[in-house]
């Protein structure tokens, strides 16, 4: 983003003259892209798909849910210090959601790999207590998710990667099992 | 009030449209897109092709249409609920957002256009006047006994994310042509037809991401959208 700062350029004297000088000769380019005035705005799921009534199952009912585990997890980060066991609980009421959710995996591959990470992120983390950076993590998967279900297959991928970072699992553990078994370390 | 009831008009052509930043992709790929839509839909004809567009039809009904900055899916007296037309744009949408590498659209708009004939234009006029949407004068200005012909009226209404554009109107339509001679089996045809249009242009003016966007779900609760904001244009008096 280009700001009023990188629009002035710097002026320093000159030894002879004592006049200003520009203190570098570079051009200042701004892409038009920097503009405040040309980002356009991004429409609401809501707003793009108004008529629920005249929606498909498929999609009404991933909005419906989606918004509910959205729910469970606000839910859960409110309660992490005043009250863990509530909160845990609200984690564990997620899990049924995002297997109904799984349901709805026709609406693309990017939805379905998404809701495959978030069902192993929830069950790979069933023992532990959850942080407050995970909890905000996933709420802001669900969310994103329920923008842009139709996110392709990198996407899904990046959204992937955002969990792994803050050390959430989102995939089988038995995978790590057949890694292991595939590298030979099965037979040491 | 009556409901003049949309239910009593032909749903005469639908457009769906896609606008985007240019994408000069189109120079290198569209034999490539066309190539993948043929694919799938066999019966694909070319009708134009042209460094900054390509147009496609299906037999008389659908036309396909890819242009630098936009994309264009028409359909012809199309079936009341737009399945097939859905379809069709989804793999169109598809195809493109591979090759073309769409990623926003600036605006998605579905048009329809409804046509309810009458006997005669006067007829038409007659009922368009009936709508009450504008006011005519008591006696005809500038003609003596004229009657009022040619009704038209379009407004349009937006908020920060969709807008809609209406015209209600009366026209006369006519199609003429001679049989050639020598040729048997036909006369020649002079045919008029008059009816009250309804149109619609529904769109959305914010931007939209393809990851937020199946073409077939969105046309279909726009298409719910025209039909509920329908009832108060056509309620007659």
């Amino acid at each position: 983003m280009a700001t009023a700062a990188a629009t002035i350029r710097e002026l320093k004297p000159d030894a002879g003259t004592g006049v200003s000088q520009p203190l570098e000769a570079k051009p200042n380019v701004v892409a038009i892209s920097d503009s405040p005035r040309y980002q356009p705005s991004r429409i609401s799921i809501d707003a793009l798909y108004p008529d629920s009534t005249g929606a498909t199952d498929v999609f009404r009912t991933s909005q419906r849910l989606l918004a509910t585990a959205a729910n469970y997890v606000t839910e859960s980060a409110g309660l992490r210090w005043t009250d863990p066991v509530a909160s845990d609980d609200k984690m564990s009421q997620l899990f049924p959601i995002l297997l109904e959710l799984f349901c709805c995996r026709e609406l693309g591959e990017g939805f379905a790999a998404v809701i495959n990470g978030l069902i192993h992120s929830v069950r790979n983390n069933a023992s532990e207590q959850w942080d407050g950076t995970q909890l905000k993590e996933v709420a802001s998967v669900i969310d994103s998710l329920r923008s842009e279900p139709y996110l392709n297959l990198d996407q899904a991928i990046a959204y992937l990667d955002r969990m792994e970072r803050v050390e959430l699992v989102p995939e089988p553990p038995e995978l790590d099992i057949l890694g292991d078994w595939l590298d030979g370390q099965s037979l040491r | 009030m009556k409901y003049l009831g949309l239910e009593s008009f032909n749903l005469h052509a639908a457009a769906f449209e896609l606008r985007h930043e240019p994408a000069f992709l189109h120079w290198d790929r569209a034999g490539a897109i066309w190539y993948d839509m043929a694919a799938k839909f066999p019966a694909l004809k070319n009708i134009q092709a042209q460094p900054g567009i390509t147009v496609f039809q299906i037999g008389n009904s659908y036309q396909l249409t890819v242009e630098l900055n936009k994309l264009t899916v028409r359909a012809s007296r199309p079936a009341d609920s737009l399945q097939v037309m859905g379809d069709l744009t989804n793999r169109l949408v598809e195809v493109c957002a591979f090759h073309l590498k769409y990623t926003d659209f600036l605006r998605v708009g579905l048009r329809t256009i409804y046509h309810r004939d009458y006997d005669s234009l006067t007829l038409a006029t007659e009922a368009f006047l009936g709508l009450s949407l504008i006011r005519s004068p008591q006696k005809a200005p500038f003609v003596s006994n004229g009657k009022p012909t040619t009704p038209e009226y379009t407004l349009g209404w937006e908020n920060d994310d969709v807008g809609a554009t209406v015209r209600v109107k009366g026209e006369r339509r006519g199609v003429q042509y001679d049989v050639p001679f020598g040729w048997e089996s036909s006369e020649p045809k002079n045919e008029e037809r008059f009816s009250l249009i309804f149109d619609v242009d529904y769109y959305t003016k914010a931007s939209v991401a393809l990851s937020q966007l199946r073409p077939s779900e969105w046309m279909t609760q726009a298409f719910r959208t025209i039909h509920r904001g329908a009832r108060d244009i056509l309620e007659q008096e």
